[in-house]
Parts: structure tokens; sequence; C-alpha cells
């Protein structure tokens, strides 16, 4: 376990925008300590895990995104959480921003903007 | 005075000259900037498309077991091409029926579970079997003619069709719903599309073919080359961590009779229902059933000793006593034995020895039995 690197959980309902994320936050330095497919999958593992920041997809199975936001952050009020939104969800992201999440990226996944946003939090 | 005159018409000139000079460098430079900009972009592109790539072939050439496969292959192309909704419509061991094996969708909607295929199928692969809009294919004679009932899905608005094909040979359909944020699909888009398409294709082949060699036709179960493929690596692994791993031997009473008296037809029956309850039985994805011959079957259970298998097998015994088969109320029973590694047996073969010895106890002693292997005997 490298002490400095930042570990995040990444919470995405489809296996591979998982794998491109962990792809992206791999090479920005940061460390891969748990993945997620659902909200309450995502709960458990930020109350167990406790990462320094988490990739939360907006539209999920059971219990959506925005749920999911204000219970982490009901959790953790200074959770830092980045929503991971499709184009065409300006909306649920002015909502997810409002309720406290820290930025915001848009899929599909360009490896060069997301690093962009994402390496400020490395 | 003249002179003057003279100096300043020149530099006046000069400066007019030097003017349009600078100009001309000025637009030279804009010029250079907009290819600059423009090779840029197309790299950009270029680099996403490598990135998208890269890990859809990995991903879709790392998983041999085709529900995964499918589900993988439509949550990628949603997510990649941010549409609303894909269904994945796939042909039948017959070709005669498109049915819906998976679907990915933000909003819950009305979608077909089957289409029928037409008899213009063939000629339509051999034409125009492109991605293209929804609205296109409707005015294809040829894909009519080989999808008769695409007009089912009318109600959904669909946009693109992607036609999944492996030399040849038609694996089914991808359909999909407009974008989220309501923009057309990009020259880029279709590229991608196509692409991840085909390599999607190749991998549910690939699965299938692999399937196909793995699994035995008639019951599903596993052949018996892999049967001990994973037999020896299981008794490693109990050998490596100091476990037990269990062996069940199954064989049917009587199976013989059965094919003469009813006839081989039956006879399969009777394997297929057997096989369904011995998997119902069975951890998924821990336990190996196989069909081991004729009308013997073999049960690997790894982390389990002698107890817990004969626990098992007699659940299994059991729940073929009281099936009723051929839908009229016929009775079968069913013989096992069990050995169990490392306390039975020190290597694989022996392990198979001894639960057929077991099993060989448990014929002799009436048939419908469980038997523990007894080193003693």
């Amino acid at each position: 376990m490298n002490l400095n690197k930042k570990r995040v959980l990444v919470v995405d309902d489809a296996m591979f925008m998982r794998i491109l994320l962990k792809d992206i936050l791999t090479k920005l330095d940061f460390e891969i300590v748990g993945e997620a497919s659902d909200g309450e999958e995502a709960i458990l593992k930020f109350q167990n895990l406790k990462p320094d920041l988490t990739t939360l997809d907006l539209t999920m199975p059971k219990m959506d995104g925005l749920e999911t936001l204000k219970a982490i952050l009901a959790l953790d009020p200074n959770a830092n959480v980045i929503i991971c939104s499709a184009t065409g969800e300006s909306d649920k992201v002015q909502k997810a921003l409002e309720l406290g999440a820290k930025n915001f990226i848009t899929k599909p996944f360009n490896p060069n903007k997301v690093s962009e946003i994402l390496k400020r939090y490395a | 005075m003249t002179a003057e005159k003279d100096f300043q018409e020149r530099l006046s000139h000069l400066i007019q000259e030097e003017i349009a000079r600078l100009k001309k460098e000025n637009e030279e430079l804009a010029k250079q900037i907009q290819l600059l900009e423009e090779s840029t972009k197309e790299l950009d592109r270029k680099s996403y498309n490598l990135f998208i790539l890269y890990h859809a072939s990995k991903t879709l050439g790392s998983h041999l077991e085709i529900e995964e496969l499918h589900q993988i292959f439509v949550d990628m192309i949603t997510e990649v091409m941010g549409v609303g909704w894909g269904l994945l419509y796939l042909v039948d061991e017959e070709h005669e029926t498109l049915f819906l094996r998976k679907l990915k969708s933000i909003e819950v909607l009305d979608f077909p579970v089957s289409l029928k295929i037409g008899e213009g199928i063939a000629e339509w692969i051999t034409g125009q079997s492109e991605i293209a809009s929804f609205e296109k294919f409707k005015l294809n004679p040829l894909f009519l003619n080989a999808f008769p009932e695409i007009q089912k899905l009318n109600a959904l608005y669909p946009n693109l069709i992607v036609p999944l094909i492996y030399k040849a040979r038609f694996l089914g359909l991808l359909i999909l719903g407009n974008k989220l944020d309501r923009s057309p699909f990009s020259e880029n888009d279709l590229e991608l599309l196509s692409t991840i398409s085909s390599l999607a294709a190749t991998a549910f082949m690939n699965a299938h073919l692999y399937e196909m060699a793995i699994r035995d036709s008639t019951t599903r179960l596993f052949v018996p080359r892999y049967f001990r493929q994973r037999l020896n690596e299981e008794i490693k692994r109990a050998k490596r961590y100091v476990k037990p791993i269990s062996l069940a031997m199954f064989d049917i009473d009587n199976f013989k009779q059965i094919n003469d008296f009813f006839g081989h037809l039956r006879g399969d029956q009777a394997l297929v229902q057997i096989s369904g309850i011995i998997r119902a039985s069975c951890r998924e994805d821990v336990d190996i059933p196989c069909r081991y011959g004729g009308e013997e079957f073999a049960l690997v259970l790894p982390e389990t000793d002698a107890n817990g298998a004969y626990l098992v097998a007699e659940r299994i015994r059991v729940a073929v006593e009281n099936a009723s088969f051929f839908g009229n109320n016929t009775r079968l029973t069913i013989s096992c034995g069990v050995a169990c590694y490392p306390h039975h047996a020190s290597t694989l073969e022996e392990l198979i020895e001894n639960a057929d010895r077991a099993l060989y106890r448990s014929k002799k002693a009436g048939k419908n039995k469980v038997t523990i292997h007894n080193s003693s005997s």
C-alpha cells in the first residue's frame, strides 16, 4: 500500500465504464480501492473503505446516483464525489453539484478531458 | 520640396507593401493554425478511438462466459454511444427466431421479446447488412424479407440497427435508441460501432465454440475431458491449501431397460431431467457437474469432505426418487459412490477409482443408494 496515493472508489453499473475509469485513474497515480455496480453497494463500500475520492455514475439501477450521493454526503459531508454523467443529463448534474458533489465528468470519457479534471484531486 | 514629396510617396508605397506582406503572412499563419487545430482534433479523435478499442478488445477477449459477454457488449455500446437504450437480439439454434437476450435502458419500455426471422435472411446478409438507421432499413426490401416482424419495434422509435455477423454467419441484431443529448450519430460513432461489433461477434463465436467444446450437447453438463482437467486443478489447489475435495459418481439404475422399454428419445429425456436435478443441487461456479459416460455422472465438490459430499449426493438421490418422468409418473432411481481427497485417495486416478468402487457397492447393495468409499473394503 502506498500511503501517498489517493484512494478511489469507482461506482458505475457498467463494468466497461469502470474499466475505462480505472485505467485513467491508475495512470494519474490514484489507487483504486474498490468498485461498486449499484448505489447500495457503493454506500457500503464508502463506509468500509473511506476513500479519498469517489466517482459516481448518475444513472444506475436500484438506487440512482443522486440518492446515493445524498447517502454518501450524509455519512461524510466533506466527501469528494465526482459525478459521471451522460451528455443530456445537465439538470441532474446541476442538482448533484447543488447537493455537494465536487465536480463532474461527462461520458463518453475522453481520457484527456477526464484526466484534466481528475488530476486536481490526485 | 519635390525630393521630399518623392520620399513621402516612396515611403507610403513601402508601408503599403509591408502591410500587404504582413497581411499575407498573417493569413498564412491563420491557415496554419487552423490546420494545426484540425490535426489536433483528429489526433484527439484517434487517441479516443484507440483508448476505447484497446479496452473493448481486451475486455471482450478476456471473457468466455456467453451471458456475461452479451451484457458487457450491450453496456459497452450504450455507454460509449451515449444512447438511452440498447437491445441485443440473438438467433436461436434453429435460426428461426431472434430472442431478446440482453437490454440496457434508463427507462422502462415495452420491448418485444422475439422477432421472427424470414426466408430472405441469407440474401440480406450477402447484400446490404451494414450498420444503418432504422428508417433506412425499413425501406430496404431485403431487410424486410429477412425480418418480417421488425415493425414490432416501431413504437420505440429505434435509431440504429447493428447487424452482428461472423464470417457470413448471422448471429443477431443490436438495436439502439436515440442519443441522450439528441445529437445525430457521427461518422466516428459509426466507425467505432462497427469495429466494436465485429470484435463482439468474434468474441461471441469463440465463447460459443468454447461452450460446445466443454459441454455435452444433450445434458449441457461438462464433458469428461474438461472434468479431468478441472479435477486435476482442484486437487492441486486442495493440496496447496490443505483442504478436502470430494468426488461423487452417479449412475442411473436400470438405464438399459429404460432405453429398451421406452426408446432412446425417452432415455435422453431422463438424462436431461436428471442433469437438471444435479445442476440444481450444486453450488454455482464452485461445484463441477459432468456427464461422465452414457448414463454416468460425476460431481466434483471442492472444499467438501466425505460427509458433506454424502449429504449433497443423498439430496440428489432423493430428488430423483421423488421426480416424475416422461409426464406419465414413471419413477427412476440413481445410485452414487463418494470418495474424498486426501482421505480416500492421493491421486486423481485413485479418487475416480474409489468413487467408482463405492458406486459399485451401492449397486450391489440394491441400488438407489449413496455409499462413501471405505478404505478397508
